[in-house]
């Protein structure tokens, strides 16, 4: 049903994890980050993007702080907290499992 | 530490609401303005880089609503505006919000008034530790000195307490106590002061009596076996209401010597504050004295007079004790020790001491006069006030469908 780039819930929280764990990101820097990486391919939705964040932060996985960006405005930056960095880990095992077994049945039948 | 930094931010989103909703506000206008910058850049106009930017964005009203959404507050706002909302509409309409107030104030207000007094006297233990290990002998209310044949006993003469006491090893402790206290006043009157004489309510106890009830002394001892021994010192234990009202909470009344029906009386101690004794009584005592002073200071003949029965008895059993076959051997026991009486000594008299038994029931609200004497009407009551609210309610309902 759902359009080609909609991401699944679980994959969007390990794309935001993973996007702000060199160094913190404002939304729209992480929405940028993740359609560049994934050479435009992944599109993430703004309308689920901003809940994402505030999910992630209320499970504190993730803390949004206000600070400046390059072009001297004030927006609110996402960082790992230690706890997130841990799901972080969680999650990418968690992916590498199951593309892997996606993997094997794709390629086998 | 983590799930306490959670709570605090959740509950910061609750209280500074404003501010939360002002930076989701910014968050997302920030990200429009980026999205524009960069629509302009790629060579659209103003205009279309903005309606471009609003289209790409969705939403905007729903994305913050999903965010705040992930807050978990949304029960607790959508109850309080259910509450204003039913405030609002209380407030138009103060007529039928005064007849509702007071209606459901009335229904309740009776109720909570019964259930008090039912609670007082049907549900409440005596104030004494482990009341649910005390069992008394006797089931009903027979009063106060009384002689003459009877088949269910409730009420003693002092030899069947003693021999009781002696041959029932299951009862830790065995208390007796005067059955018809009320009916006997004192006049007391402290020794020394110029105070007059007054009548006060005196309970004649068994030694063991504070013992077996487990309470300890608010002043000075209470009343021990030693005490309850013919020829020994009278002494007498003042309870701590009467100490209080009646004497002015003043400690030098321990040891001091009181004058009780004429005879002299030293005061051991001071009963424990809420101690009213062993029943509910609108006179409870205010001296308690040992069983052996009695045919001196109440001048009675029946203390120790085996036809005479004037005691209840309520004991201690200990833990493990099976309670149906105790009754048993008590009644065996009882209705061995009647047949040396002259009660029952007459031919009339011998069928019905086939059937002279006991029953032991839970002692742990005392003897429970008052209670068996208003059980019936207290549980009409309670029914009727019940029922009361239900109309109540019903009375709401109807006005509710009046139409407004």
């Amino acid at each position: 049903m759902g359009k080609p780039n909609d991401l699944v819930q679980g994959m969007l929280d390990l794309l935001i994890l993973k996007t702000i764990a060199l160094e913190p990101k404002h939304g729209w820097a992480i929405a940028k980050r993740i359609q560049q990486m994934s050479r435009e391919v992944l599109q993430v939705q703004q309308g689920s993007l901003y809940p994402a964040l505030h999910r992630l932060e209320q499970k504190g996985w993730i803390k949004g702080k206000r600070a400046e960006t390059d072009t001297g405005r004030q927006a609110k930056f996402y960082s790992l907290t230690a706890a997130g960095r841990v799901q972080l880990e969680k999650e990418e095992a968690n992916w590498n499992r199951l593309s892997a077994a996606i993997d094997l049945v794709v390629q086998t039948s | 530490m983590a799930w306490t930094q959670r709570i605090w931010m959740r509950l910061q989103t609750l209280f500074w609401r404003e501010r939360f909703v002002k930076e989701l506000h910014d968050e997302v206008q920030f990200h429009l303005e980026e999205q524009i910058a960069e629509n302009v850049a790629a060579g659209m106009s103003a205009e279309e880089a903005r309606r471009a930017a609003m289209k790409a964005f969705g939403n905007g009203m729903l994305v913050k609503e999903e965010a705040w959404d992930t807050w978990g507050w949304v029960w607790l706002e959508q109850c309080s505006q259910d509450v204003r909302y039913a405030l609002r509409q209380l407030r138009k309409t103060p007529g039928f919000t005064a007849t509702a107030v007071l209606t459901l104030a009335l229904g309740i207000g009776a109720n909570a008034a019964i259930f008090t007094l039912v609670n007082a006297v049907m549900m409440k233990n005596l104030p004494v530790s482990d009341p649910q290990m005390l069992v008394r002998i006797g089931d009903n209310n027979n009063c106060c000195v009384n002689s003459g044949a009877l088949e269910d006993y409730a009420i003693f003469s002092t030899e069947i307490y003693e021999r009781l006491k002696k041959n029932a090893p299951e009862f830790a402790d065995l208390a007796a106590m005067q059955a018809g206290f009320e009916w006997r006043p004192v006049i007391a009157r402290r020794d020394g002061t110029q105070e007059s004489a007054r009548s006060e309510m005196a309970e004649f106890v068994s030694g063991n009596y504070f013992r077996t009830f487990g309470l300890r002394p608010h002043t000075g001892r209470l009343i021990s076996d030693a005490d309850d021994v013919p020829g020994a010192p009278m002494v007498a234990v003042v309870s701590y209401d009467a100490w209080k009202n009646n004497y002015g909470s003043d400690p030098s009344i321990v040891g001091s010597t009181f004058w009780i029906n004429t005879k002299a009386v030293t005061i051991a101690g001071i009963a424990p504050a809420g101690f009213y004794g062993d029943r509910l009584s609108s006179t409870p005592p205010e001296f308690y004295l040992p069983i052996e002073t009695m045919p001196v200071l109440a001048n009675v003949p029946y203390v120790h007079d085996p036809d005479v029965v004037w005691l209840y008895m309520i004991g201690r059993v200990k833990p493990g004790v099976n309670v149906a076959a105790l009754q048993g051997k008590v009644s065996g026991l009882v209705k061995q020790w009647f047949g040396e009486t002259k009660t029952f000594s007459s031919e009339q008299d011998k069928k019905t001491l086939e059937k002279v038994h006991v029953v032991l029931t839970p002692g742990g609200a005392g003897i429970e006069g008052l209670r068996e004497q208003y059980a019936s009407n207290l549980r009409l009551l309670m029914g009727v006030s019940g029922l009361v609210l239900l109309i109540a309610c019903a009375n709401i309902a109807n006005l509710l469908l009046v139409p407004g």
